[in-house]
């Protein structure tokens, strides 16, 4: 079967100065259903690698196939309905749009697929109900809790029922109760099949995961299968 | 196209939600389109004004005055009389009038100085006026209380005659002079109207306190020859005509008949004892004066109007930039640029039609309202106004779109980094 992602010598240089390779030569394979751990110091090009998994940026040379589909060819329209459909990004600072309440920042995706406004509506107060925000949905992000922004960022992003879930740090912003609790959130979504590709730096987080991923300087440093869940180092 | 009536529906809900930066916006549009407007109005009413005092003097009249012939001190002995006789003749006008083509009408003046009295005033010299009944017509004098000489008072001679306004106001004090008596050298005159104002250029002004009789009155009554005393010498002066006013067909009748005129009188004067005066020489002249005020007004609203752009430019600018993040969210949620383009058109449209709309408006009813502070009467137009409205309405959706549009084609990430 196909993996739902596959890097294959990805290469990210940033033109400053003299030039930052921030990712060497990546490959990387996720099959579908796995729930990865992406660590390793700061600067090791976690976020650059998240980046271009999530269609944000684009990689310098290399190839990146998301579902089987090299995304190098596409069009920046198609781009575009890619974020839409067959990615959900979650970030550290939850980048909501602060004028919107919950449930009109949960519906942009929809909003931008075409889906009817009455549809939209009610589907994003189920998705609000199911990330526990049934009591908040007409707030402003500004009166919500960095937990239930970040849970707003997670509804969101699963709204268009994606292919992969990627998350940049989800819980740096949090206090660790609630960081657990977002982390609840994932493992129970990695239960129903998701996959999901997190970047985190705490190894208690990583723990959650059925791999874990290992960056330094921009190479892949460690690749190891979480034996406490059954398998067998990887790579 | 469902999805398009959603993305207007999202920009009205981006203003309603930001209603104070949309109102500072728009603000800046309403004054800028205003401003200009006003001062368009105002100059497009200085100008007008401008070109109706001049058209006062009557473009398609040609005047020719009788003047005083530059004279050879005659001998050395004191004499006692002495005649001068100079200036237009009969002759002149019969031969001016049956050569020159295009001549419609034409009115005489002949002038003389004399002692006026009226009960309400001490005594004082005027200008004295023999004219023709037409000669209110030809030079378009504006008459304010009753009437003008007529034919039948010039054929009858009457002692019937016309004061300006302002002599009406000093004699007078305002009342309503008409029917009252003023008496020149002693001689009773019923004042049967009263005229606005003389034409400057005409060679007589307000100080002279012109009185206007009927010309047969004044030779009738006074005599074709003005006698003046200067240090013992009696000065007679025998002048036919004193004015004549020739009133042509149109002005390229103006143009043409010039040259006639000035070779008939030529022929008919060896000393040059008459002047020939063209209006519409010194309205073009004039004109060509406005025309430079006119162009240098223009540039100032231009520059206006430049400023104005830059202002609603660093505006627009200002407020999209600083929603860069919001386009790298929509764009990681997948917006395609275009829907984020339309999104800020439609949001850029809607501020600076509205702003530009409202200024349009004020810039409609405020400038009438200005007439007594800028001492002319402003005149708008609708065509005036589309200028402005559209320079806002240009400049806001040009720089309103730009960044929106830089922003939206970063790679999400780089809008996204933007704080
Ligand atoms: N926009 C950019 N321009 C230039 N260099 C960049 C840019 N973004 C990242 N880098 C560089 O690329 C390298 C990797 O950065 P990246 O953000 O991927 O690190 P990271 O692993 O996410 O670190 P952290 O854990 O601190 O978030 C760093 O050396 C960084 O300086
Ligand atoms: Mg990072």
């Amino acid at each position: 079967m196909e993996p739902v992602i596959h890097l294959e010598s990805v290469t990210k240089t940033y033109c400053v100065g003299l030039g930052v390779t921030a990712l060497d030569n990546v490959e990387l394979v996720v099959p579908e259903g796995q729930y990865v751990a992406v660590m390793g110091s700061s600067g090791s090009g976690k976020s650059t690698m998240l980046n271009l998994l999530g269609c944000l940026d684009r990689p310098t040379s290399g190839k990146y196939y998301l579902g089987g589909d090299d995304v190098s060819t596409f069009s920046d329209n198609r781009l575009s309905e890619t974020r839409n459909t067959r990615l959900g990004f979650i970030f550290q600072s939850f980048n909501l749009i602060p004028w919107m309440t919950v449930t009109q920042n949960i519906e942009i995706p929809f909003f931008y697929k075409g889906i009817s406004r009455r549809k939209r509506n009610r589907k994003s107060a189920e998705l609000a109900e199911m990330v526990g925000l049934g009591q908040r949905m007409d707030h402003r992000p500004a009166e919500l809790s960095g937990g239930q922004m970040q849970r707003v960022a997670i509804a969101r992003a699963l709204s268009n029922d994606p292919l992969v879930l990627l998350a940049d740090e989800p819980t740096g912003n949090l206090d660790t109760d609630t960081g657990n609790e977002i982390m609840e959130v994932f493992s129970d979504l990695s239960a129903r099949g998701k996959t999901i590709i997190m970047v985190t730096h705490e190894s208690h987080i990583a723990e959650h995961a059925d791999r874990v991923v290992t960056l330094k300087d921009g190479r892949i440093e460690a690749d190891i299968m979480n034996s406490r869940k059954g398998h067998h180092t990887h790579g | 196209m469902g999805k398009f009536v959603d993305i207007i529906l999202l920009a009205l809900h981006s203003l309603s939600v930001h209603l104070v930066r949309s109102g500072l916006t728009m603000l800046g549009i309403v004054f800028g389109v205003c401003s200009v407007s006003i001062m368009l109005a105002i100059q497009t009413g200085a100008s007008k004004e401008a070109q109706e005092k001049l058209s006062i003097l009557g473009s398609n009249n040609v005047i020719i005055n009788s003047i005083e012939p530059a004279r050879e001190t005659s001998g050395s002995g004191r004499q006692i009389t002495v005649l001068k006789e100079y200036g237009i003749t009969s002759g002149d006008i019969k031969c001016i009038v049956d050569n020159v083509p295009g001549v419609k009408d034409y009115a005489t003046v002949h002038k003389v100085k004399l002692r006026y009295y009226c009960p309400e005033d001490q005594k004082r010299y005027s200008l004295v006026m023999g004219v023709t009944p037409n000669y209110a017509d030809i030079l378009n004098l504006h008459i304010v209380q009753g009437r003008f000489i007529s034919s039948v008072d010039m054929l009858h001679g009457t002692c019937y005659c016309v004061i300006t306004k302002t002599l009406a106001r000093k004699a007078f004090k305002c009342l309503n002079p008409v029917g009252k008596t003023v008496r020149l050298k002693g001689q009773p005159f019923e004042i049967i109207g009263v005229i606005d104002f003389i034409p400057s250029k005409l060679g007589i002004s307000e100080e002279d306190i012109p009185i206007f009789i009927p010309k047969t009155t004044k030779e009738g009554r006074f005599g074709q020859i003005n006698v003046n005393w200067n240090e013992g010498t009696m000065i007679a002066e025998d002048v036919q005509v004193d004015q004549l006013i020739l009133q042509m067909t149109d002005e390229s009748a103006v143009i043409q008949a010039s040259p006639i005129v000035r070779s008939i009188m030529e022929k008919n004067h060896d000393k040059l004892e008459y002047a020939i005066m063209i209006p519409l020489k010194l309205i073009q002249a004039k004109a060509e004066q406005q025309k430079i005020w006119d162009m240098i007004f223009i540039a100032i609203a231009s520059i206006s109007l430049v400023v104005g752009g830059i202002g609603i430019m660093n505006i627009m600018l200002a407020s999209v930039t600083e929603r860069t993040k919001e386009i790298g969210i929509r764009r990681a949620l997948g917006a395609k640029k275009r829907e984020i383009v339309i999104q800020f058109l439609i949001e850029a449209m809607l501020i600076t039609t509205l702003g530009g709309l409202i200024g349009v408006i004020m810039g409609y009813f405020i400038p009438p309202m200005l007439k007594d502070v800028v001492d002319v009467t402003p005149i708008v137009s609708v065509s005036m106004l589309i200028g402005p409205l559209l320079m806002a309405v240009g400049v806001g959706v040009v720089s309103g779109l730009y960044p929106a549009r830089r922003a939206a084609s970063l790679d999400p990430i780089e809008a996204l980094r933007h704080e």
